[in-house]
């Protein structure tokens, strides 16, 4: 654990380490390498349509130390897979480790046992064993995949896809790049979800401390700087806890390089670059720029998306963005990748020339949570908040058309109550959650205009919340006036003067291919309690539910999602791609990953079009560890 | 035939069982030594420690706790204390314990059985409140701290402990009297978050052991 992390080295230090980056690259696979001396035009890596993957643990430098980790084929990040559209691919996966292993295809369409979730699709791989994993390719685009046992994920088990399309893409490139991003620690991860389940804390380096106090009390009296710690203190919430596990035990790797080892991949000017950008972080959002260079995505969890221009997007664990750029000048750029909770960041540079360095951005400073985070009533302010910290209705058109689709007035906080409820007396063995019927809502007689109903969608039952689920130990709050956030900035991005993507931006370039309206919707609840380190949909944990949600067979689905808890959570539906409702129309955004935002209430439409046992959890590694996770069967039986 | 198809499912449940565990049921454990000090008063020397730990699930627990001081150069021990308990989440964020403590040391040797509460009381306050049971030395403890940031690793914890006679007792306190009782101040540095020296005042009241006196403390503090 070091504060020295941060620290921002020097312009030519990091010129100087480039050079170190060369030799240690050695070690990488080659698209991981930095771009030596030779330019090539697309990413090497494995081809064809039979492969075989040793998985296995080494000792070998990792972030500047010597440090046991997973390879594939003795490389860290795992070889990239680069298949073709239409093939089928065979797979022979071997496991050299002394623990099962799998391989989890994260984002592909393919048979449910051949999804890799042990305990769910197979029994995972033993070790000293084989499997075999094979299936046709149904798609194209930008995707991963990465190990579904334990928590070997933190541990380097992880890697980039490209499938090429069989037909012409709709936007061209003269280079491509993968970006993938990750973050290491030389801390076990055993020890670090031991210490998040018993000091959860620790990891955060930018606590509200008696200065802060101070400084309010100046800013805004004594009273009121003191109202708003009651608030918070009174929920046991902590305004700064924007991440678990921080910088401060982790580093945070493009390609596998660390900052400082700056992974830069050439471009000649002029040229047009393709960009893939993978979140295969274990614990880590990213607000990812490259400042002086406008970012045009293409495509998003690999599917194509109506172009869109943009400063800066924040990407989710296990989501990816594919961003095309033209940089015109003869010069470098850094591509940077701030930690959500602006404490730490990745690095690389796009550079004319090796061992060039663009400067970095100065850091900004980290944002607070607000009681619109805890999925309160914000518009009835005076309570909780202080407006320090600029992060407060910095769109105010946006903030207006939020108010005005959830009737606040209908909302009493007052029965807000996180302490005195009594759980021992309940049962959690014998609730089926499974059977919650949320079948009864109608959207059919739901405006279709055109802003406005986004949130009508999202907020189908707007006003009090309803939705009953398990409370107990693993429950410390409830959202009670959640709302959509689709079309607002990542928490800290509100005020940048730049432009930030934001999901209701994205919309699919295809027309969505199931235009039906959702026959029934099912709500599911995002539930913790972060001082046990207890994570949960409808307040059970994947250890407490007694068996998979059953779902039809060819049914259209409409989700809809609830966080009560004060994170943002990467949710994902393995073997199926959803459509997330930015509003009625027949362009959403087709995705197999969605954040849904601290406080947030959003939906999403699924075809359910895919027999078998599929996952659904958060794809932050140590919350489904925890608990956050649950199978969804579809099967063909009618349900009740 | 069923006895076999039955062995041969076996392997996959278990497997299953396997996976459940990982989303959830873990077992955790958690140790601290929370005091480990010399506390100085005039001339006088004394050592003192306050350690807890538990292992268990996010439901169901086992707690040991242990605390006791004496002079450590005299090669004496003034008490000492053991309490082993069984712990149950009982909400967000409370549990109640119950069991049995020991007490051992220069004064008599005495068994209590023990109720309890402990948890983060709202406004961040650390609460560890028992009813100790036993014949003629009943009382009820209560344990609180705070931890005040001055900094990210400067931590400023006030504390107080208070002992409270109740029921039929004779020695060593009567009913609705305080004993044993301290208000402390410790000042502690997180070199790691796992590692901290501290600093600190403390002091007595309401004691027949040391009466109302006040004391230097010096200390570390360490988790695993």
């Amino acid at each position: 654990m070091t504060g020295g992390l941060m620290k921002r080295r020097a312009f030519l230090h990091d010129s100087l380490l480039a050079g170190s980056a060369v030799a240690l690259s050695a070690l990488l696979p080659s698209w991981a390498r930095s771009q030596g001396m030779t330019i090539l035009a697309g990413v090497p890596g494995l081809q064809g349509n039979q492969f075989d993957l040793r998985v296995a643990a080494e000792r070998a430098p990792i972030a500047g130390r010597k440090a046991r980790h997973i390879r594939l084929n003795g490389q860290f990040p795992a070889p990239l897979l680069r298949w073709r559209a239409g093939d089928t691919v065979t797979l022979r996966v071997a496991n050299a480790l002394d623990e099962p292993t799998s391989i989890h295809w994260h984002g592909l369409l393919l048979p449910w046992h051949m999804d890799g979730v042990p305990g769910v699709s197979f029994d995972g791989i033993a070790p000293g064993s084989s499997f075999t994993y094979q299936f046709p390719l149904r798609q194209a685009g930008t995707y991963w995949y990465h190990s579904h046992s334990g928590l070997q994920e933190q541990l380097g088990h992880y890697g980039p896809i490209i499938i090429d399309p069989s037909e012409p893409e709709p936007f061209g490139y003269d280079r491509e790049y993968i970006i993938l991003l990750s973050d290491w620690s030389h801390e076990s991860p055993e020890r670090i979800f031991r210490k998040l389940k018993t000091m959860g804390q620790s990891y955060n380096f930018q606590q509200r401390t008696l200065g802060d106090f101070v400084h309010d009390v100046r800013q805004f009296g004594v009273s009121a700087a003191l109202r708003e710690r009651a608030d918070w203190g009174d929920m046991r919430m902590n305004r700064t806890d924007l991440a678990d596990v921080t910088a401060a035990t982790y580093t945070y790797l493009v390609n596998g390089h660390s900052p400082d080892e700056n992974w830069t991949g050439l471009f000649r000017p002029g040229e047009r670059l393709r960009l893939r950008f993978i979140n295969a972080a274990s614990m880590s959002l990213f607000n990812v720029r490259i400042p002086g260079l406008p970012m045009t995505v293409v495509q998003a969890d690999g599917l194509d998306v109506e172009p869109v221009e943009t400063d800066e997007f924040q990407i989710g664990a296990a989501e990816t963005f594919d961003v095309l750029v033209q940089p015109l000048e003869d010069a470098a750029f850094t591509i940077y990748a701030e930690s959500n909770d602006f404490f730490g960041h990745a690095r690389a540079t796009l550079a004319p020339r090796p061992g060039m360095a663009g400067p970095l951005p100065p850091r900004r400073p980290r944002p607070l949570l607000s009681m619109k985070d805890m999925g309160m009533d914000h518009a009835a302010a005076g309570h909780g908040e202080l407006d320090h910290s600029q992060m407060q209705h910095a769109d105010m058109q946006q903030d207006v058309l939020q108010t005005a689709a959830v009737d606040h007035s209908t909302m009493d906080h007052s029965t807000m109550d996180h302490s005195t409820m009594d759980h021992s007396t309940m049962d959690h063995s014998t609730m089926d959650h499974s059977t919650t019927d949320h079948s009864t809502m109608d959207h059919a007689g739901m405006d279709h205009g055109t802003a406005a109903p986004l949130q009508a969608a999202a907020s189908a039952t707007a006003g009090p919340q309803t939705h009953l689920h398990a409370r107990g130990p693993g429950v410390a709050s409830l959202a009670t006036a959640p709302v959509s956030r689709l079309h607002e900035r990542p928490l800290g991005l509100e005020q940048e003067p730049h432009r930030v993507l934001v999901y209701a931006d994205l919309r699919s370039l295809h027309p969505n291919p199931d235009r039906r309206a959702p026959g029934r919707t099912l709500e599911l609840h995002l539930t913790a309690n972060m001082e046990r380190y207890m994570w949960s949909f409808d307040g059970l944990k994947y250890s407490e539910v007694t068996g998979p949600m059953p779902l039809q067979l060819g049914e259209r689905l409409r989700l809809v999602f609830v966080n009560d808890t004060m994170m943002p959570h990467p949710l994902h539906l393995h073997g199926m791609f959803f459509e997330v409702v930015t509003g009625e129309h027949d362009h959403k955004p087709r995705k197999h990953t969605l954040v849904l935002k601290a406080g947030e209430k959003a939906a999403v439409d699924l075809t359910v079009s895919e027999p078998g046992d599929w996952a659904f959890h958060c794809h932050l590694l140590y919350h489904m560890q925890a608990g956050m996770m649950r199978v969804f069967r579809v099967g063909s039986e009618v349900l009740p | 035939m069923k006895v076999a198809l039955l062995l041969g499912l076996l392997p996959l449940s278990l497997a299953a069982a396997e996976h459940e565990h990982d989303h959830g049921g873990q077992w955790n454990q958690f140790w601290m030594l929370e005091r480990f000090e010399q506390q100085r008063r005039g001339g006088q020397q004394l050592e003192l420690w306050d350690a807890q730990g538990w292992l268990g699930t996010d439901y169901r627990k086992l707690w040991l706790k242990s605390e006791g001081q004496g002079q450590t150069a005299a090669g004496s021990i003034d008490t000492a204390e053991v309490q082993v308990l069984f712990s149950r989440a009982l909400a967000p964020f409370w549990d109640w314990q119950a069991g049995l403590r020991h007490d051992a040391g220069e004064g008599a040797a005495r068994d209590y059985a023990v109720l309890g509460v402990q948890g983060l009381a709202p406004y961040w306050f650390e609460v560890d409140a028992a009813l100790f049971v036993a014949p003629e030395a009943s009382h009820l403890r209560l344990d609180a701290d705070y931890d005040l940031r001055l900094s990210q690793r400067w931590i400023l914890q006030p504390r107080l402990q208070l002992n409270l006679g109740i029921g039929n007792t004779g020695q060593p306190t009567g009913p609705g009297d305080l004993f044993d009782s301290s208000i402390a101040l410790r000042l502690r540095y997180e070199i790691v978050r796992e590692f901290a020296p501290y600093l600190g005042v403390e002091r007595e009241f309401g004691g027949h052991r040391h009466s109302d006196d006040t004391r230097v403390v010096a200390g570390i503090r360490l988790w695993y």
